[in-house]
């Protein structure tokens, strides 16, 4: 394991330079691009190709979704919390893909529009070499860019997801390994953790006797897990290091739209290049029918007598514009490449709009780490679960648990984090709940909520029973909210459930305006 | 959802009459050869567009409910209608501000005035219409009828200013009071996310307004005073493009405002109404607490907010005795959803500021905020005597507020002294806290 751990951290140089690959790779393809734009606008002036200008303004799109992306990775890096937000700004780069995937499907939008514009109206290609030039220049650039992301775009399908977390140690290899440089000395971190489990032991084992087995247990099991940590200090590059699945979004975000840029240039170039090759164009001079662009003033008017006189005595030649389908090309493969980007970024949209929304990550179920956690022996009721994720692979976790006495909520506390944590849940907020004495019916209920008139401003303040399992806080009058107040004896006798509890006693609530009351 | 079953039939209108007028627009644009009105044109197809992920997005957020796969229900869906929305708009903005410079570059003349100007006066009308329409719809929520009007609905807020004590006071009413403040802070937690939802779609319908406008003045010039047919452009080709240019600075100076309030939200950061100093200062204040960490408030959507922390209390009673009163803390704050995880404290581990919240180190990385800090040599030197005054410690130049060490029982007077030491963790202590 420690070999593990040691082939996985790498030099840390590396990281380092890893890290900061990931903005210099921003940077240079924005510094790329904005060059490029600058390029083209010229050359469109120079040739007053207008279709090239515009042309050039999917780059300057390009240098938006750039920049987007920047500024989430720049907010993304303030891990700490802060005044305005308790979590960091680590959510910064999940908002930056949710952006630029929507921005990427205006894009699209508008390329639609585009497309059925020139669907009525097909323009010629004025000047094709230059445009083949600009096209294939433009084209070297994205391919670079798709080089640059390549790594993110491709591999960006829950890269960083579903790790169970065997007891065999084996969790976030990379992750693991890689954020922490130093070597961990295995040997004492397991030692220091017997240690603190052994705390627990002595502190729990003289007033119930029954878990000490469980205990036992649980140390084999954290000391296997804690080989792969390290015990040493962390350095504060810590959350640079890592590419977590919120950077990998953020990188796809900016991938989708070089992408899209790309398959832009592939077809100018190849439009261009059927263009060159086989259209027959107008000459400047001498009459000239050409069919397929209608315009709707006076080349009809002049037509008419030149194809009079040409049927006659000029048929030779009179030149007709070459073939028509040729006008076509650009719409129909503009709508395939909108479909293409269409089918690409709709994955990315849903993946970054679920995480905004809370939900609960792909990977884990939470029917059964309710199940799990409501047959620990000592927990009476779960409620209140939630499990949503931060960015990347920080998932958050809160709970109340209902248990009988706080020296039973002693003993599971620890397995219950334990739960959490194999399910990859690492922060968590359990709020234990001791049940007031002769209630069972309340089991379910909340002992904790706020006041009735809160409820609907609570973020679960409905009647509705979803899942069964869950009770919810009930909106009607009829909550009383026991505040139990449990005196514990000087010496801390056993407590089980069985056994009845002398020593408790039930304080009235002092304050009257309040809405709680307090019951036996 | 059958409170807005009535609208069902509007919005449906709203939407074919949208949809038809888009088609109109078009093919009216292409023949009068006017950018303004194709852009217009273009402008309600994404009008629809923006109205149906607002509609939906509507739709989700009131119909479901929390189960398996979203532990929080869907209710922030219309904080991310909202901001696709916003997106998108700002998206359409910058493609119209490429076709209107493009158009100052090389200006093109109105062909056929008078159609435009007919089409354009049209589509002003429609626009209108809606903007009308999604007024009405948003004042309907507001005037929905409740059988008392509560006085202390009227005072609760909805980002979270503290509750007055009014609140307190009359909380011990009869049951049947109850009722009205029961369904007024419904009325407004609706409303305010509704307001977010729908401004998403008025910002559309805005920008759809005023682009028609711009198309009516531009084609009033043109039929005012007609080009000839050859004649070169003069300033009346410039109108259009540069008209187009002030409606897209004014569209994008209300669309950002939108995706501020809508980042707000959605970056989990602190509630506009909540002052977090204020309130970990208050939380300090609470007998029975040691100290705080792990802080967190945010607001799930809608005006309701949501915090967990983790205190640290020298025994079990001590506990009971604080859960009450943070509670009653956070409820003057406005955060009525709290989860309180305590931890206790033992001679050994009485100077910890953080405890080691998962199981083992390793997971740190992966944890919502990081415990670790860079490593101090100095020790912060309060702790260990439970008659000595710990002052409040705060971490970053203040910037942090997950850890907050607390004075038991001395002055408070040093919380306003932000002391820049940070505390002393050392690995073994660290983890040996992990005892509840």
């Amino acid at each position: 394991m420690a070999a593990a751990a040691s082939a996985a951290s790498g030099p840390r140089r590396g990281r380092r330079w890893w890290w900061q690959n990931r903005r210099a790779r921003l940077l240079c393809m924005l510094a790329l691009t904005f060059l490029f734009f600058v390029v083209e606008v010229v050359v469109s002036r120079v040739t007053a190709s207008l279709a090239m200008l515009s042309d050039s303004f999917h780059m300057l799109s390009d240098v938006m979704a750039l920049v987007v992306a920047l500024v989430a990775v720049r907010f993304a890096q303030r891990t700490r919390a802060t005044k305005k937000n308790t979590f960091g700004w680590v959510r910064a780069e999940v908002m930056g893909a949710l952006v630029n995937a929507v921005f990427l499907t205006a894009l699209c939008f508008t390329i639609l529009l585009e497309a059925i514009e020139r669907f009525t109206e097909p323009h010629e290609i004025q000047q094709p070499l230059v445009v083949i030039a600009v096209g294939v220049a433009g084209l070297v650039v994205n391919l670079l860019g798709l080089c640059l992301f390549n790594h993110h775009g491709v591999g960006g399908h829950g890269h960083a997801h579903g790790h169970g977390h065997s007891h065999g140690g084996g969790r976030h290899p990379r992750l693991g390994g890689g954020a922490k440089p130093e070597q961990p000395p295995g040997d004492g971190e397991a030692a220091l953790h017997r240690e603190e489990t052994s705390t627990l032991v002595e502190n729990c084992s003289s007033s119930n006797g029954v878990s000490q087995e469980k205990l036992g247990d649980m140390k084999d099991d954290t000391t296997d897990l804690q080989v792969n940590g390290n015990a040493g200090h962390y350095p504060l590059d810590v959350e640079e290091v890592e590419e977590d699945s919120s950077a990998q979004l953020n990188m796809r975000g900016v991938f989708l739209h070089v992408f899209g840029d790309a398959l832009g240039s592939v077809i100018v170039v190849v439009n261009a290049l059927l263009f060159y090759g086989l259209w027959n164009p107008c000459p400047k001079d001498g009459p000239c029918i050409n069919p397929c662009v209608n315009n709707h003033c006076m080349e009809n008017a002049t037509l008419a007598p030149t194809l009079g006189r040409a049927n006659t005595s000029e048929q030779e030649s009179v030149t007709v514009a070459g073939p028509c389908w040729l006008l076509y090309l650009d719409p129909v493969l503009c709508l395939i490449m909108v479909c293409i980007l269409l089918y690409t970024t709709y994955p990315l949209l849903r993946e970054s709009a679920l995480i905004l929304l809370q939900t609960v990550p792909k990977q884990i179920d939470v029917h059964s780490l309710n199940s799990k956690l409501r047959t620990l022996e000592g927990v009476e009721a779960v409620h209140e679960l939630h499990i949503w994720q931060l960015a990347g692979s920080r998932i958050i976790g809160t709970a109340h648990i209902k248990c009988p006495d706080p020296s039973t909520y002693m003993m599971v506390a620890k397995r219950i984090k334990e739960i959490f944590h194999d399910e990859g849940i690492h922060a968590t907020t359990i709020q234990p709940e001791f049940a007031s004495v002769g209630s069972e019916s309340g089991r379910g209920k909340c002992e904790f909520p706020c006041r009735t008139q809160c409820a609907l401003k609570q973020c679960c303040g409905t009647v509705e029973d979803s899942t069964g399992k869950k009770t919810e806080k009930s909106s009607s009058l009829s909550i009383s909210c026991s505040e139990v107040v449990i005196e514990f004896p000087h010496n801390k006798t056993r407590r089980t459930k069985s056994e009845s509890v002398p020593s408790v006693k039930l304080e009235a609530n002092t304050d009257q305006n309040e809405q709680f009351e307090s019951s036996l | 959802m059958g409170r807005y079953s009535g609208k069902t039939c509007r919005l449906i209108f709203m939407l074919v009459l949208t949809a038809g007028f888009f088609v109109a627009e078009l093919v009216s644009g292409y023949l009068g050869n006017s950018i303004a009105l194709v852009s217009d044109s273009f402008n309600m197809l994404s009008d629809l567009i923006s109205l149906c992920v607002g509609l939906s997005t509507g739709r989700i957020a009131r119909r479901s409910r929390r189960g398996p796969r979203a532990t929080y229900g869907y209710s922030r869906a219309e904080a991310v209608g909202a901001l696709s929305n916003a997106v998108f708009l700002t998206a359409l903005c910058f493609t119209i501000s490429v076709e209107a410079l493009l158009r100052l570059a090389r200006p093109e003349r109105i062909d056929d005035a008078e159609l435009v100007l007919i089409v354009g006066a049209l589509g002003l009308a429609v626009n209108l219409v809606g903007l009308l329409v999604f007024q009405d719809w948003a004042a309907c929520c507001r005037r929905r009828p409740t059988p008392a009007p509560p006085p202390a609905a009227a005072a609760a807020p909805t980002g979270g200013a503290p509750e007055p004590r009014d609140a307190a006071d009359r909380a011990g009413e009869s049951p049947n009071d109850q009722k009205s403040p029961e369904e007024g802070s419904e009325r407004k937690v609706e409303k305010k996310s509704e307001a977010l939802n729908i401004r998403g779609v008025l910002l559309h319908v805005m920008g759809d307004a005023l682009g028609s406008v711009v198309v009516v003045v531009a084609a009033t010039i043109f039929h005012v005073l007609p080009l000839g047919p050859n004649a070169p452009c003069n300033w009346q080709c410039y109108i259009d493009p540069s008209l187009t240019i002030i409606m897209v600075v004014i569209i994008l100076s209300s669309a950002f405002p939108l995706i501020k309030e809508t980042s707000i939200i959605l970056l989990q950061m602190v509630p506009k109404g909540v002052n977090m100093q204020l309130l970990t200062d208050r939380l300090a204040r609470v007998p029975g607490v040691s100290s705080l960490h792990e802080v967190h408030v945010w607001e799930l959507a809608g005006g309701k907010n949501i915090a967990t922390l983790h205190v640290k209390c020298q025994t079990p009673t001590d506990y009971q005795d604080a859960a009450y009163k943070i509670r009653k803390v956070f409820h003057e704050a406005g955060i009525h959803s709290v989860t309180i995880q305590p931890e206790y404290i033992d001679h050994k581990t009485s100077h910890l500021l953080c405890s080691s919240p998962c199981i083992s180190k390793a997971c740190d990385s992966q944890l919502c905020c990081s415990q670790q800090e860079a490593p101090l040599a100095k020790s912060n030197g309060y702790t260990e005597k439970n008659d000595s005054c710990l002052s409040a410690l705060h971490k970053d130049n203040g910037s942090s507020k997950s850890d907050i060490e607390i004075p038991i029982e001395c002055a408070l007077t040093e919380n306003s002294v932000k002391d820049e030491k940070n505390c002393e963790v050392s690995d073994k202590s660290q983890l040996s806290s992990t005892r509840f």
